[in-house]
């Protein structure tokens, strides 16, 4: 069975992580983990988090991704507290996307125009609370490692090490002035960095742009329904260590078919179970963009797509452990 | 700037630049200005070798950093080649390749671009053609009488105009555009729903929409 050959795949790697030694080595060289002194418990994330929420920036952004590089444009405003964003590709196609308080509208390649709702700051946390570096233990390491400069600026090196591989880790650089984050490094399973995201100019506190016109957003499709976990028709059955169901939702997908989310994280990674009960033509197999990976199949007549930022294995593992429930909720 | 560190950037911004120096490479780009305004102008003279539209933003960039240069502070020193003439990227990969006379053949096709092809393009588009400029949208209306089950605020996938096949290249490497059309939708929303993304910001929407499929 192709099934039962994913699962076999997907957790042969847990039992013989590649590089594993590599995890050890990587603690014991650890510089300083943020949860030793007291004084360097000030929340990394809460710097992120004021910065994010509060500073009118722009600037540009490279994003490096299988030995290529994007460049991007970036504007930030915000206003009595609304936060309001924008991301313009300067190569390629043209693909851009907005933030506007809770709403992100993203048009990519094409005719895709794509408006979903932001999850508002401080609900980080598996479950709606803000995000602390000691709930990420004993998957990840926070680690202080020192300070470097980019974009012309002093930042605070943090790197959240993955205790194993089925995660991936990220190494922050903030700016020491405000606590923005300058440049991202995601770290695959073998301590090599996939991508970067750094910003090469930046900004801050400039003019705001001109007013925009404002435009309604076309009727919406029904909100969706929040659905208790225990009347879940579905159910997982040997998740990847760490990975627990945190959200999950009922709602309509672009052609009127029911479409049900379900989140799962590990505190920090996160990864999107999408089951639809329509026929629709959907992944078969493992598809990525750059380290996101996504697998779909059949699973009990349902299409189910798993998508994350997440190893491949981990996420075929996730979508291996999917089963429907009997007695839930159709 | 060594012309071996121009090459290399040349290499990057082709995604033909070997694993091994992309790492290197960046952290020079990082830190010296010359190498961000060589990549600007390799950027550009792709994009119009490639025959894609080019975004008027490349030419605010280097105006800015001419404009910083008179202006006194500047965040990021500008370069001393800002105001040379451009060199043709290709051209420049070109030569080591495949000899001195390729390259100015294509320093002569380059120079032709610049001067008769390149300004229609820059020419802002037309009201109600395809821009990646997105309206403001208002915040959407609080779901009511949702039952909540952690999260306060929950994501919803909205199409606001039916998604059709993905123009230009498979950026999932599927053969299937409706597939790829429901992946990127799929993607946006996790995006926007997980949880810990919250704290990196719009960052990894950068992801969504600067990946571009192998050029």
């Amino acid at each position: 069975m192709k099934r039962d050959a994913e699962v076999a795949a997907a957790w042969s790697l847990r039992r013989r992580p590649r590089l594993g030694w590599l995890w050890p080595l990587l603690a014991s060289l650890a510089v300083t983990q943020v949860a030793a002194s007291p004084e360097s418990e000030v929340e990394p994330f809460e710097r992120m988090r004021q910065a994010l929420s509060s500073l009118n920036y722009s600037g540009v952004l490279v994003y490096s991704h299988d030995n290529r590089m994007e460049t991007l444009r970036i504007v930030q405003r915000v206003t009595n507290g609304r936060v309001q964003a924008e991301l313009e590709s300067l190569n390629g196609p043209p693909r851009g996307l907005k933030q506007d308080g809770g709403q992100v509208t993203c048009r990519l390649s094409g005719q895709h125009l794509i408006a979903v709702a932001q999850r508002a700051l401080g609900q980080e946390g598996r479950h709606g609370q803000p995000l602390k570096a000691r709930d990420l233990a004993p998957y990840y390491l926070v680690q202080s490692q020192g300070q470097a400069r980019v974009a012309d600026r002093q930042t605070q090196v943090v790197g959240i090490m993955p205790t194993d591989a089925l995660r991936y880790g990220y190494r922050f650089f903030l700016d020491t002035q405000t606590g923005l984050p300058l440049k991202l490094d995601l770290i695959g399973g073998d301590a090599r960095t996939l991508e970067q995201l750094m910003f090469t100019s930046l900004t801050l506190d400039p003019e705001p742009p001109a007013a925009e016109a404002e435009v309604l957003p076309p009727e919406a499709n029904d909100p969706p329904t929040l659905t208790p976990t225990e009347d879940l028709p579905w159910t997982f059955a040997d998740l990847p260590p760490g990975f627990e169901l945190v959200s999950a939702e009922r709602t309509l997908d672009a052609s009127g078919g029911t479409l049900e989310h379900l989140v799962l994280s590990d505190g920090l990674a996160a990864i999107s179970v999408y089951v639809e009960a329509s026929e629709e033509e959907g992944l078969q197999g493992g598809s990525r963009i750059g380290a996101i990976h996504a697998h779909g199949g059949k699973v009990a007549g349902h299409h189910i797509t798993v998508v994350g930022e997440a190893p491949a294995a981990t996420v075929a593992a996730v979508f291996s452990a999917v089963q429907r429930q009997e007695g839930g909720t159709p | 700037m060594s012309e071996q560190q121009r090459e290399h950037v040349s290499a990057l911004a082709d995604g033909e630049l070997e694993t091994l120096l992309v790492g290197p490479t960046i952290s020079a780009l990082e830190a010296n200005a010359d190498l961000k305004a060589a990549w600007e102008r390799y950027s550009l003279i792709g994009s119009a070798l490639r025959g894609e539209a080019l975004r008027p933003e490349y030419r605010q960039i280097a105006a800015r950093v001419s404009a910083e240069l008179a202006a006194g502070p500047i965040p990021i020193s500008a370069s001393r080649d800002a105001h040379r003439q451009p060199r043709p990227r290709a051209a420049e990969s070109s030569r080591s390749r495949r000899g001195h006379y390729a390259g100015m053949a294509l320093a002569a096709s380059a120079a032709f671009l610049a001067v008769y092809a390149l300004p229609p393009l820059f020419t802002p588009s037309a009201p109600g053609s395809t821009s990646p400029a997105l309206a403001l949208v208002t915040p959407p209306r609080a779901a009511s009488g949702a039952t909540t089950l952690s999260p306060p605020t929950s994501s919803r996938l909205v199409t606001l105009t039916p998604a059709g096949p993905a123009e230009g290249r498979a950026r999932w490497h599927l053969a299937a555009p409706e597939v790829e059309s429901k992946l990127d939708q799929f993607l946006v929303n996790h995006q926007a729903s997980a949880p810990a993304n919250g704290i990196k910001g719009i960052f990894p929407y950068a992801t969504v929409v600067g990946y571009e499929a192998g050029r």
